[in-house]
């Protein structure tokens, strides 16, 4: 029976057992995708912790229990859940999983056709297989830093905070639909492993390649490109404003020349490769000034590849994101920080004449225990209420955030109304 | 799983790497107008076909062409879905198929731009840095190889027919970016890209070590505790509730970095529970002992020279 809404996972029940952001992020995506997400959190955490955890979106939509995994009665309902699910993940410190009795050994023992993933900084096995690690330190372990620069320059980090973990969780996504495709077809179940590091390495494939072809690191492009020139970023009206320019062709370069006083429309690629540096200081004295947005619709006009670098303030407000559904209001039973609802990225793709999934709100740890217990192991509200008395159940609080528990600085007072946030 | 790609760019071609690495036979229909199509870590276990085929027998087509690169095949959207009707098609583009930039001329960087990964790569005093190579086309591809399978899987399972699934390569990128859009949506706060040189000995660095560049991540722990960490107690005083200025630590700060190889300072903070990380390069990716104990590359033949490629970041460790 297909269903308007597009959800090709759904009837997979996915068990995960979760913190910070990479796998999460994956399990959201299978969420997205019709899976029936069930999110077994960590008890505690700092309110900075906890307040990111709210406002990241990867843990909206799933469903969220309070296991006590220290009580032999909530490894017990623990096991008792991962013989109902199709998929069993964690992204705890390497061994945590076997520790509970609930590694990959222990529970396809009983159930062989489980899909159990692992999901850590550097992979397990391996020497660095405990080591500990967040998104930005395996974008540097994985070559992502070192590829932005050349030699003997201090290496760039990747400022997003998440870049890392946001392409892991994509890639364990990915590992989870193959292998559900693949017991499909065999009836078997995996043991996966994946390694952050090693997905931001595969992501940098193709320059590895180059690299052990050439016999030599391959020197950064920055902003520029062999293929087009002049490229780069130039500087618009604004505080921190900028624009990207990419001029591929010939033809853009004379529609470019006619805009801008001071360059020569003779100029091939190679000429303009070579005097690119005083070629950009004409563009950014013609930029400089002008608002990005109008500049790259001018250019867009001629064909010319040009888009305003986005800012947090207008990246919540690109007409492209809003065409297309990108950031959706989330709305919030309860406001929080005085606001009912807030944008949230759902699915991002555009299925041609169907709907995606929408996307709800963050649930507490533990606010789920009756339904997911009911639904999938039968339990009635008495039972239920005595494992919580026995402390294999738990539910946290709601975080009563008033403000948010970050610096001060750098804050715009007018982004509620910029954004139209209802309240 | 029977895959046609045609690609033109980096997506698709991505996309149907990793599906030919899941196992999946996928052939490609090349119309890169630029060495694109030649990357050998790309079209890896591809079959090549030099015109559309019948697609009949094909469960997904993962595309990058979009309608105009369909019309010089003589085809288009509709007439596929109607005359495949298993088929699943994955379109990639860079700003999609619908929207005011879907015929907006574009770039890598100019996706990058839009996708707002950018805005805070790079360093406060001079212009945001583009990220390696072509990360946002890559990422769209690895959605558009998560798309085909899904949806093929949903065909199979009878809980999906078979769609069209339009990806913007601004949208996936988007994804990587959204903890600072939350911050600004819920808090007004205003991200900024990084300080070249820290105020003090922050938690953030990354430094010269013996052998090679290490990143040290140390959050949420006392400067104390780090500043003893690396031996600078002769240094600073430890009992010090203030952080050091910046200037007065630098130097010291690099030589006790520089000391010991980085892998050491690694596994000492590893015990720590800290996230220091080594800086690699392709070539320490390639001598990596993590690396190596997980037979991370495979070695391929090109032009009479062993290289080294990535192979996927996860595997089934069932039978191992």
């Amino acid at each position: 029976m297909t269903s308007t809404v597009f959800a090709p996972l759904k009837g997979i029940r996915v068990l995960s057992f979760e913190i910070a952001f990479a796998l999460p992020a994956g399990t959201r995506a299978l969420h997205d995708l019709g899976a029936n997400v069930v999110r077994v959190p960590r008890p505690g955490g700092t309110p900075a912790s906890r307040y990111i955890g709210v406002i990241d979106g990867v843990f909206h939509g799933k469903s969220a229990i309070g296991l006590d995994l220290t009580k032999a009665s909530g490894r017990r309902l623990a096991f008792d859940l991962a013989m109902q699910a199709d998929v069993v993940c964690n992204n705890f410190r390497v061994g945590t999983m076997a520790k509970y009795g609930l590694g990959a050994e222990q529970l396809r023992a009983a159930k062989p056709e489980l899909i159990w993933l692992q999901l850590s900084g550097y992979g397990s096995p391996g020497p660095w297989s405990g080591f500990p690690a967040y998104g930005p330190s395996t974008e540097a372990a994985g070559g992502m830093n070192r590829l932005m620069v050349d030699e003997g320059e201090v290496p760039i980090r990747i400022g997003t905070g998440v870049f890392s973990d946001q392409l892991s969780g994509r890639f364990a996504a990915l590992a989870v639909a193959s292998a559900l495709l693949t017991r499909r077809q065999t009836g078997k179940g995996a043991t996966i492993d994946q390694s952050m590091s090693e997905a931001i390495t595969h992501l940098m494939g193709p320059l590895v390649v180059k690299a052990a072809i050439m016999g030599e690191v391959p020197k950064p492009d920055r902003n520029r490109s062999p293929d087009h020139a002049p490229q780069g970023l130039y500087r618009c009206r604004g505080d921190d404003e900028w624009i990207a320019i990419s001029v591929r062709s010939n033809k853009d370069w004379h529609y470019l020349c006619d805009l801008v006083g001071d360059l020569d429309p003779r100029l091939g690629l190679a000429a303009r490769q070579a005097r690119h540096n005083e070629i950009d200081r004409s563009l950014a004295a013609w930029t400089t000034g002008q608002d990005k947005n109008e500049i790259a619709i001018r250019l867009q006009g001629l064909g010319i590849a040009a888009a305003p670098v986005r800012t947090v303030v207008d990246g919540n407000l690109d007409p492209q994101f809003k065409s297309r559904g990108s950031l959706a209001m989330t709305r919030h039973p309860v406001p929080v920080l005085g606001q009912s609802a807030h944008p949230h990225a759902p699915l991002p793709w555009r299925i041609v004449g169907r709907r995606r999934r929408k996307l709800t709100d963050y649930r507490l740890p533990g606010q789920d225990n009756h339904a997911v217990l009911k639904s999938w192991l039968g339990l009635d509200a008495d039972r239920i209420r005595a494992l919580e008395t026995e402390g294999a159940l738990f539910s946290e609080q709601p975080l009563d955030i008033t403000e948010p528990p970050y610096a001060k600085a750098n804050v715009d007072p007018d982004f509620a109304d910029k954004l139209e946030l209802p309240e | 799983m029977r895959v046609l790609e045609i690609s033109q760019s980096t997506a698709a071609g991505y996309a149907g790497m990793l599906l030919s690495q899941l196992g999946h036979g996928v052939d490609r229909l090349d119309l890169a107008e630029t060495d694109v199509g030649q990357d050998p870590f790309l079209h890896r276990d591809k079959q090549t076909v030099d015109a559309l085929p019948d697609l009949s027998t094909y469960d997904a087509l993962v595309e990058d062409v979009g309608a105009k690169g369909l019309r010089r095949l003589g085809t288009s959207y509709r007439k596929l879905c109607r005359a495949f009707e298993q088929l699943v098609i994955v379109s990639l583009s860079p700003y999609g198929q619908t929207g005011p930039y879907r015929d907006w001329a574009a770039t890598e960087l100019t996706v990058q731009a839009v996708g707002g990964v950018l805005h805070v790569s790079g360093y406060e005093d001079e212009p945001p840095v583009k990220l390696p190579g072509d990360t946002a086309a890559m990422i769209a591809g690895l959605h558009g190889a998560t798309a085909a399978i899904v949806s093929v899987l949903g065909v199979a399972s009878g809980t999906e027919s078979p769609v069209h699934i339009d990806i913007s390569a601004q949208d996936t990128l988007m994804q990587h970016w959204c903890r600072h859009l939350a911050q600004y949506a819920y808090g007004g706060t205003l991200t900024r890209r990084g300080l070249r040189e820290p105020r003090s000995i922050h938690t953030q660095h990354t430094a010269m070590a013996e052998d090679g560049w290490l990143y040290l991540l140390a959050l949420n722990i006392p400067w104390q505790d780090l500043a003893a960490f690396l031996g600078l107690g002769d240094h600073v005083n430890l009992n010090d509730e203030d952080k050091q200025p910046w200037d007065a630590m630098k130097a010291p700060f690099q030589e006790a970095v520089a000391s010991r190889p980085r892998y050491d300072w690694f596994s000492d903070a590893a015990a720590m529970g800290w996230t220091f990380a080594p800086v690699e390069d392709p070539f320490q990716l390639m001598a990596s002992p993590q690396m190596a104990a997980r037979d991370a590359f495979e070695v391929r033949q090109i032009d009479g020279r062993e290289v080294k490629m990535p192979r996927l970041p996860f595997r089934d460790l069932t039978d191992e």
